[in-house]
């Protein structure tokens, strides 16, 4: 998949720069799977929150 | 066309430490080719440094502009109509070690430093994948060898045949590499060649090599100069 | 800092994990409001420069969704 490998390849430059590559995530999620986009959702929300905010963020 | 790689992240990063207003300049001839430093790579790398900058509470100014050829004096004189060459401490150029020299030759009041790694003269094999193919040798002996040149592939740069470490047409050097002199043999005998591999080949004239080397075309340097 | 609330960029596929959120609306299932949805015909048009830009703008998290 195109995407896949391109959000590998964003995560390597995310640990570059030093903003951690957590931030980003790759998921499959079916047309159908509606419960799984909202529990994805939920989960990188969570992410979010435990990793704090962007740094980038809070210069601006 | 010419091959390059990104330098590491860091590398670049330390080498444009201290500057405040930063150009990064890309070229868009080979390395935009080989997705190494051509406009969107520019882009990229410009977003890198400026949130790596910022994470450090460095204030960088950073701007992007990629021009067609930095190895031609007539499109870097161009750059003077799209920004201010004046206006930025340092210019971070991501074309070949060539544009990279022409460039601060042109610009020698400026501090110019590399964003790649030029690595060699090649062809692209498929998505994403180039290999090398030609060593810039100046004395070509590819009439002989079926298209296959012997100088950049054989490990030992072999001209009369192969050296006998050849195992299963792999290199002795480097079992996951193809013998040159394999590959050479096969498509000789495809061609119906193979009397050409009989002709010995005196030792590579290392004198045609001159470096630096220059090469002038008369005619069209006295066309052209006034 | 620790109250914050954080803002999580998808980039979703028409065909798959937009139609899922789409789903996720019509059947009234709850997700975190903090999710700000990228529309994409296809996420093989995302580009490492778009998630690159969504965190320079400030994004907290980002996700790609196919």
């Amino acid at each position: 998949m195109r995407a896949q490998e391109r959000v590998e390849y964003a995560k390597k430059l995310l640990d570059e720069i030093g903003l951690g590559s957590d931030r980003l995530e790759f998921f499959h999620i079916a047309a159908s799977e509606a419960p799984l986009f909202a529990k994805t959702g939920e989960k990188m929300t969570e992410r979010a929150r435990e990793m704090g905010p962007n740094p980038l963020r809070s210069v601006k | 066309m010419i091959v390059a790689k990104r330098k590491p992240f860091n590398e670049i990063k330390e080498s444009v430490s201290g500057a405040s207003r930063i150009l990064i300049l890309g070229c868009g001839t080979c390395v935009a080719v080989c997705l190494a430093g051509g406009e969107k790579e520019v882009a990229i790398l410009a977003s890198q440094l400026r949130m790596a900058f910022q994470l450090e509470d460095q204030n960088v100014q950073i701007d992007e502009l990629t021009i067609e050829r930095q190895c031609d004096r007539e499109f870097i004189e161009q750059i003077g109509t799209k920004v201010n060459v004046d206006d930025y401490d340092l210019i971070l150029s991501t074309a070949c070690a060539a544009g990279v020299q022409l460039l601060s030759d042109v610009f020698d009041h400026k501090v110019v430093v590399p964003g790649l790694n030029t690595t060699f003269i090649g062809v692209a094999e498929g998505p994403g994948v180039w290999t090398e193919r030609c060593r810039a040798c100046s004395d070509c002996v590819l009439a002989d060898t079926g298209g296959i040149c012997p100088v950049t592939i054989c490990a030992k740069e072999l001209l009369n045949g192969p050296c006998g470490g050849a195992r299963n047409g792999k290199c002795e050097v480097d079992p996951e590499k193809d013998c040159a002199w394999v590959l050479i043999y096969n498509r000789l005998e495809k061609l119906g060649r193979l009397d050409r591999m009989k002709q010995i080949h005196a030792p590579k004239r290392h004198s045609v090599q001159e470096h630096p080397a220059t090469i002038v075309h008369e005619a069209y340097r006295q066309r052209y100069t006034v | 800092m620790v109250d914050y609330e954080p803002t999580v960029v998808a980039m979703l596929c028409n065909y798959c994990a937009y139609s899922a959120a789409d789903l996720a609306g019509v059947g009234r299932l709850q997700y975190p409001p903090n999710v700000r949805v990228v529309f994409y015909l296809c996420t093989g048009k995302v580009e490492i420069l778009h998630i690159l830009k969504a965190f320079e703008a400030g994004a907290d998290a980002v996700f790609v969704g196919a």
